[in-house]
């Protein structure tokens, strides 16, 4: 490139006149072209200066920066629009790093929420171009493929599914991240079809012609083992006059299906695998199962409640208080954290405090029928058998409701073993009303004649124990 | 150097044809005469105009670092608007082939024209050597000039002497790159 100082061809009058070619005696000739001499101070002629001054732009230059120019604003605008989302994303995927799976499903959730209203922005009047605009505001397959892997983690594939309403035709499906979910998924509802809508059904007469029947299915290739030894396990549970050691041999298969598959299954057994390792005595491995559980998913507070119930059921009182003190540190007062409060409240015989934090859950959130057993376990504790039945059968009530309204996994089992031995003592130790007579008599119909409930129920009915003994000192719980 | 230059230039050619085409419009304004046009050419001037290099302050500041502000104003929103759509918003594929191609398509663009924001090395230099020569000067108008002038002047300079080494490219790819794999 040449330098040029003032280039203003126009001005140099001087040589203007005289620049006939022909005529022209070459002193310094133009680089450019080498037929005229340079302007003043420059490498050019004139005439060049005047050509090189007034070049045109091709047609695709102004096409190109006309097209980038409209882009850009289109762009623009639609970031203004997708910033609040995109800060969202990142945030649901911090989460996610962090395996803070219920604050990613928060995080995507809104993200969700916000698209979905500036979709309906678009929609200004029937027949707008609605449809192709609405493409442009919505959550891609590989962003919704990781808000189904939170929700999975979460609450499992199946709720997943249910909650994001995702099926056949929903593109998230043919991503790497969601594949493993979503087959799973499929895995299981085939084989809850083939079990539950085959015109038989699984609960045969006896346990072992409903293992059976089960055990037909296993052998078909398309049947989830896992969902089918869970299913066992299951029954195992619906007869009651299993041994426990029946339920182990089942979730121990569901734990090797598993690991058979490499596809994680913890949401369906393990729970209940840490559950009954607990029961059978062995509560460290138990612990160990809640802990992968924790280790997974540090918002699990099912898997923390129950760690807190492990302890407080083998007597580590103090043990479980310090946990639920590191989790209020960690999370604040959640209602779970202040439920776990008061569970350790009520071990400890606190019980002024177990009203205290009693009142704030139910406050908080009426339906709480694990809130009401606790306080019904308080009152049995301390002998008021006419408050203890009270409130379990509020209990009792909420848990009805709670399951038939929105299917939650209440442990009914629980709540209904308290209702039993509530309704026992306050009949034998208290005055019913003819009201709560008649409640009473609801209850006995819900359990065979013969019903015995567990050896802690059955000694506080027979008064041969304290509810306080049990409740106070190491067991923890009646059931 | 100069391969990789034109290379760098023609991996990201939508960028530097716009460049050529601001840094045109930026000639024509300024009253630049150009020696030749060819936006995408094989050689050290791919993406660039030639032109007389100007000696007035103002000319010679506008017109090297518009166009790359013309770049910065159409290519940062195209590559926010490809990354946010593909990246947070997850767009792939399996959600509709032609979205996806657009997408990366814009992507692409504005990357591109991120990667050619500044002039070339000369017009850089003459900028630089004005902007030093103004900052040495005794009046006292010509140093405030140079001292506004700086930034912008250091950052073209800095620019155009990485850009002629297509370290922008590299920069991007890496970038962009980390971008979806973080």
């Amino acid at each position: 490139m040449k330098s040029n100082k003032d280039i203003n061809p126009k001005d140099n009058t001087k040589k203007k006149g005289a620049s006939k070619p022909e005529e022209e005696v070459l002193t310094d000739p133009c680089t450019r072209c080498g037929k005229h001499n340079c302007v003043d101070d420059t490498e050019f002629c004139e005439e060049c200066l005047v050509e090189m001054l007034n070049t045109r732009v091709p047609v695709l230059g102004w096409f190109a920066g006309a097209v980038s120019l409209v882009l850009a604003v289109v762009a623009i605008v639609a970031s203004v629009f997708l910033f609040s989302p995109s800060i969202l994303s990142i945030r649901a995927e911090k989460a996610v790093r962090h395996k803070n799976w219920n604050d990613a499903v928060f995080y995507y959730d809104q993200m969700d929420t916000t698209l979905e209203d500036f979709r309906n922005l678009i929609i200004w009047e029937e027949g707008s171009p609605e449809p192709f605009l609405r493409r442009f505001f919505k959550l891609g397959a590989n962003t919704h493929a990781k808000m189904f892997e939170a929700y999975s983690k979460m609450h499992g594939p199946i709720t997943a599914v249910q909650n994001l309403g995702i099926n056949d035709k929903t593109p998230l499906i043919q991503t790497e991240r969601a594949k493993p979910y979503w087959e799973q998924y499929k895995r299981i509802e085939n084989t809850f079809n083939l079990l539950y809508n085959s015109g038989r059904v699984p609960e045969e007469d006896t346990y072992e012609a409903s293992i059976k029947f089960i055990e037909e299915y296993e052998k078909r290739d398309d049947v989830d083992k896992v969902y089918t030894a869970y299913q066992k396990y299951a029954m195992a549970a619906v007869y009651y006059d299993q041994p426990i050691e029946e339920s182990i041999k089942w979730i121990k298969e569901c734990d090797k299906n598993a690991k058979a598959y490499g596809t994680d299954y913890t949401w369906l057994y393990y729970y209940d695998y840490a559950d009954l390792l607990n029961k059978i005595g062995k509560p460290a491995e138990a612990l160990a199962l809640v802990d992968e559980l924790i280790a997974d998913n540090r918002n699990n507070f099912n898997a923390y409640m129950q760690k807190t119930d492990i302890l407080l059921g083998n007597g580590r009182v103090d043990e479980a208080e310090k946990f639920v003190n590191s989790l209020i540190d960690e999370f604040g007062n959640y209602n779970e954290t202040t439920e776990m409060q008061l569970k350790v409240a009520r071990c400890k015989g606190e019980y002024d405090k177990v009203m205290l934090l009693g009142d704030s859950l139910l406050a908080n959130y009426a339906a709480s029928p694990e809130t009401y057993r606790q306080l019904a376990l308080m009152y049995l504790a301390q002998g008021d058998y006419k408050s203890a039945f009270e409130y379990i059968d509020n209990g009792f009530a909420y848990a009805n409701m709670l399951n038939q309204e929105e299917g939650t996994g209440v442990d009914m089992d629980k709540i209904m073993e308290i209702c039993f031995i509530c309704a026992k003592l306050y009949e034998k130790h208290g005055q019913p009303t003819d009201a709560e007579m008649l409640k009473i008599v609801e209850i006995f119909y819900m359990f065979p004649e013969d019903y015995k409930t567990t050896p802690e129920g059955e000694a506080v009915i027979s008064g041969e124990k304290e509810a306080k003994e049990f409740l106070t000192q190491g067991d923890y719980d009646l059931v | 150097m100069r391969i990789l230059y034109v290379i760098g230039k023609y991996i990201t050619f939508p960028g530097a044809f716009l460049r050529a085409f601001w840094e045109h419009l930026a000639c024509l304004l300024f009253g630049l005469p150009v020696e030749l046009i060819g936006y995408l050419r094989a050689d050290e001037m791919c993406g660039h105009i030639e032109h007389i290099l100007p000696q007035k302050a103002a000319t010679a500041y506008f017109s090297a670092t518009a166009p790359g502000f013309m770049g910065l104003v159409t290519g940062l929103p195209l590559t926010v608007f490809g990354i946010i759509n593909l990246r947070f918003l997850g767009t792939a594929p399996a959600d509709s082939v032609l979205l996806f191609a657009v997408y990366v398509l814009i992507l692409y663009i504005g990357i591109s024209v991120m990667c050619c924001l500044h002039p070339q090395f000369e017009v850089a230099q003459n900028l630089w050597d004005i902007t030093l020569e103004k900052l040495r000067s005794k009046q006292t108008k010509s140093v405030v000039g140079g001292v506004f002038m700086f930034l912008p002047a250091l950052f073209t300079y800095v620019g155009a002497v990485l850009e002629r080494f297509s370290v922008p490219v590299l920069i991007w790819a890496v970038g962009t790159v980390l971008i979806f794999v973080l």
